[in-house]
């Protein structure tokens, strides 16, 4: 009678004990392949955000008069470059690169402002994941020219 | 029993105990990923918010140069007041900008608003805050770090600092704050002592006669073509002062040897005016052969106008509106071309205003006490030369009629008491209106009687200069160069003390000149310079034709400045240009210059290759005369030029250019 007592308690507290642990185990391994997937998807946004910085730093070095849509482009990671990109860091895969340069004449420096002010705005774009995953990172920056007022 | 239940008990909470101990490990290692994560995060976040402050910078820099640029009257103090940046040492304090007023137009301004968007929108990023400060911790004056100049007072409104911009981007809650400092340079834009000068020649080759550019009675040059001055016409209807008028100074070497200048058989409408400065005017000779004479040697001329109520005096010597009514001093003029000439230097002037020491009919009547009548108008058929350098007689002491019927038509002879009176109203335009200038004074005689030499008076310099005042109700002013303080003008140079260290952008030479269009001929019209500050070319430069937009300095240190283009000047925006030689000549090949050229280099001269009209100014080391008749021309001295230290308008606030290295250009190391 001891004796089974003794045994039959044993049994069900690890049967217990699995249970909890499974189901503990299964959330945790979810939350850490969800954390997991997050860093991934920060180391990404990281590179991509650098491929992007690499574009902004490399069209800024340039003279405002040189800069213009001629650098426009959408590169695929380790299928398709820009040979104007040429001296940045390789876009590997699964990035994708767009740049898009927009250029503003004579416009208000503000509205209602009388200065009158050439810019140029330096969109950047970098896509990262396939399909339904995939997230793009979008940053710019400014080129400022002159008052033309 | 009792041990079995107690062992049951300790197996489940050990099961317990280490599944805690699970849920924590993970937990933990979760909330470490996560924050991990969050930091990643937040350096993203931050990464962005700086991207868009770099970009938020540029503009702020963009629209404080150029609020930097805007010259004269253009000028609004919209985000800071140019009289804080323009005060002199001991009275300049920290120069904060409206911050407020930067950040709403930083904020709000359509490229960043843009830019915002594209980071997705004005709630997850903003522009915080913009701030930009010149420390008055920061400040130093030219003046005191790079030395004076010889010969010429410092100008402490002339200085140079650290312009701070700051500006705060808050993206996701995250804020950077990005500040950048870059030097900035308050400079004047013309070398202060030459504002005043129309013609500057420091030395006159020895052996030049300078009487062959004189004009006869009809305003017809003598010989060669004129050279015509116009030192500025003074305009009584005005509240200018005479000290805004240009004046000439002819140095000599040696200075022992003064020049000797014929008087000119003036015609009406022509008249000079002119000045030495004291030291200047010593005649050894004269000194010498007529010692025993009396009222003859002019021993003192310091000039000054009254630094009180008259400072502005409407009539002052010769008044332009109405004739003029006499030359005493006849340089080069025309009819036409009048030109009120003030001469500083070392001139032997042998003229009529010997005979204004003894002016009364009887002779006995000081000349200070000659009645003060209204002006009327005159006619005059001018003066004619009564002595020249050598001539040995002295000159007889004449009562005023003898002098009056000198200087005024015949027709006006018919009544002694009407030419007396006339004679008066002539006398009294210099008496009234130029009480400083000593050549008319009474002697001043010691208590024997005897004329005394007014600089061995103990008390002569507070009675007579600044300090003093006079019988008329003001105090002398100082003299028109009161930014000079030496007493041989031949000792002003331009040095690199002065030009160089003002300099914003420096370019190599003529090769450059590209570079400099990109910069400061950048406009709609091609022609357009609009410089605003001080820059240097290390060799020489060829001016293309160019309109002077904005003015400004440009200093060649070696080699020479060749005017290939018209320099003219844009009648709407009143800008000066000045061009130094420092070390080269100024080589003009243009029939057109409204600039102040300047080559003061020894042995440097003035080569002008056509007929020139300048307008501005010409300081030169020395001139070839022979090629100046051959060519003639007009020299205009410019009014805004000689805006005094203090004015604004012609300070130029300069930021140099970005120290950050945005060249850098980053190499793909795989290659």
């Amino acid at each position: 009678m001891n004796r089974n007592k003794v045994y039959g308690f044993t049994l069900i507290e690890i049967l217990a004990a699995i249970a909890i642990l499974g189901i503990i185990a299964i959330n945790l391994l979810y939350s850490l392949s969800e954390q997991n997937r997050g860093t991934i998807d920060i180391v990404n946004k990281v590179v991509s955000s650098n491929y992007a910085k690499d574009v902004i730093d490399y069209l800024k070095a340039i003279d405002y008069s040189d800069v213009d849509s001629s650098y426009n482009c959408v590169e695929v990671g380790g299928k398709t470059s820009n040979m104007k990109f040429k001296d940045l860091p390789p876009l590997v895969d699964p990035f994708e690169r767009s740049v898009e340069i927009i250029e503003f004449k004579d416009k208000p420096l503000a509205a209602g402002s009388n200065q009158k002010i050439n810019y140029k705005i330096i969109k950047v774009g970098v896509k990262f994941g396939k399909g339904f995953n995939s997230r793009v990172t979008l940053i710019g920056t400014l080129m400022v020219d002159k008052f033309t007022e | 029993m009792k041990k079995l239940k107690e062992k049951k008990g300790l197996t489940f909470f050990i099961v317990i105990a280490v599944l805690a101990i699970l849920l924590i490990a993970i937990t933990s290692y979760n909330s470490m990923l996560r924050s991990e994560r969050y930091t990643m995060y937040r350096i993203i976040y931050g990464d962005d918010a700086l991207i868009i402050a770099e970009a938020g910078m540029d503009l702020l820099q963009r629209i404080v140069e150029n609020e930097f640029a805007l010259t004269g009257y253009e000028r609004k103090n919209t985000y800071f007041k140019y009289e804080d940046l323009i005060k002199p040492k001991g009275e300049f304090k920290t120069v904060n900008f409206d911050s407020a007023r930067l950040t709403d137009i930083i904020s709000n301004s359509e490229p960043i608003k843009a830019l915002v968007e594209i980071f997705g929108g004005p709630s997850i990023a903003r522009i915080k805050k913009v701030e930009v400060v010149i420390d008055e911790k920061t400040v130093k004056y030219f003046a005191d770090v790079c030395g004076s100049t010889p010969n010429i007072a410092p100008n402490y409104h002339e200085k140079f600092g650290i312009i701070n911009y700051s500006i705060q981007v808050e993206f996701y809650g995250v804020t950077k704050l990005l500040n950048i400092s870059k030097q900035i340079k308050i400079v004047h834009t013309l070398p202060k002592v030459f504002r005043f000068f129309t013609l500057f020649i420091k030395n006159i080759p020895k052996g030049t006669d300078l009487n062959k550019i004189l004009v006869d009675d009809k305003g017809n040059p003598v010989t060669g073509k004129p050279l015509i001055l116009n030192n500025g016409e003074y305009n009584s209807s005005t509240s200018l002062s005479p000290l805004d008028v240009g004046m000439v100074f002819l140095g000599n070497n040696p200075a022992s040897e003064p020049l000797v200048l014929k008087l000119s058989h003036g015609a009406s409408g022509v008249g000079e005016l002119f000045q030495l400065i004291e030291s200047f005017y010593k005649n050894p000779d004269y000194e010498k052969d007529y010692k025993d004479s009396k009222g003859f040697q002019v021993v003192n001329l310091q000039y000054g106008v009254s630094s009180g109520m008259m400072a502005k005096s409407r009539a002052y010597g010769i008044q332009s509106q109405q004739e003029l009514l006499s030359s005493m001093l006849k340089l080069y003029g025309t009819p036409d071309n009048p030109t009120p000439t003030r001469v500083l230097g070392n001139v032997n002037r042998s003229y009529l205003r010997l005979a204004a020491y003894q002016n009364s009919p009887n002779g006995s009547t000081d000349v200070g006490e000659m009645p003060c009548i209204p002006q009327a108008n005159f006619k005059t058929s001018g003066i004619r030369p009564i002595m020249e350098k050598g001539v040995r007689n002295p000159p007889e002491i004449r009562p005023g009629e003898w002098i009056a019927r000198l200087i005024f038509p015949e027709a006006m002879w018919d009544l002694e008491d009407q030419l007396y009176k006339n004679y008066a109203l002539y006398m009294n335009q210099f008496i009234n209106y130029e009480y400083y200038n000593f050549g008319f004074r009474s002697p001043i005689k010691d208590k024997n009687g005897f004329e005394c030499n007014p600089n061995r008076i103990p008390d002569y310099d507070l009675k007579l200069k600044p300090s003093g005042t006079n019988g008329y109700g003001g105090s002398p002013a100082k003299p028109a160069d009161e930014e000079y303080r030496g007493s041989d003008m031949r000792a002003i140079t331009i040095d690199d003390k002065y030009a160089v260290a003002y300099a914003s952008y420096k370019f190599a030479g003529d090769a450059d000149f590209a570079d400099f269009k990109k910069l400061f001929m950048n406009g709609t019209q091609p022609d357009s310079l609009r410089l605003g500050m001080m820059v240097k070319f290390a060799g020489g430069v060829k001016l293309p034709k160019m309109t002077v937009d904005k003015g400004g300095i440009i200093v060649c240190e070696k080699g020479d400045i060749t005017i290939s283009g018209d320099i003219e000047d844009n009648p709407t925006q009143n800008q000066v240009l000045t061009l130094i030689a420092m070390d080269g000549d100024i080589i003009v090949d243009a029939a057109k210059v409204d600039a102040i050229l300047i080559t003061m280099k020894d042995g440097q001269k003035f080569t002008p290759r056509k007929k020139l009209e300048l307008n501005g100014g010409l300081a030169v080391n020395s001139m070839d005369f022979d090629r100046l008749l051959a060519s003639g021309g007009t020299i205009n001295f410019k009014q805004q030029q000689a805006s005094s230290s203090s004015a604004p308008y012609f300070y130029y606030a300069s930021i140099q250019p970005d120290v950050r290295n945005w060249k850098v250009i980053l190499k793909n190391e795989q290659k």
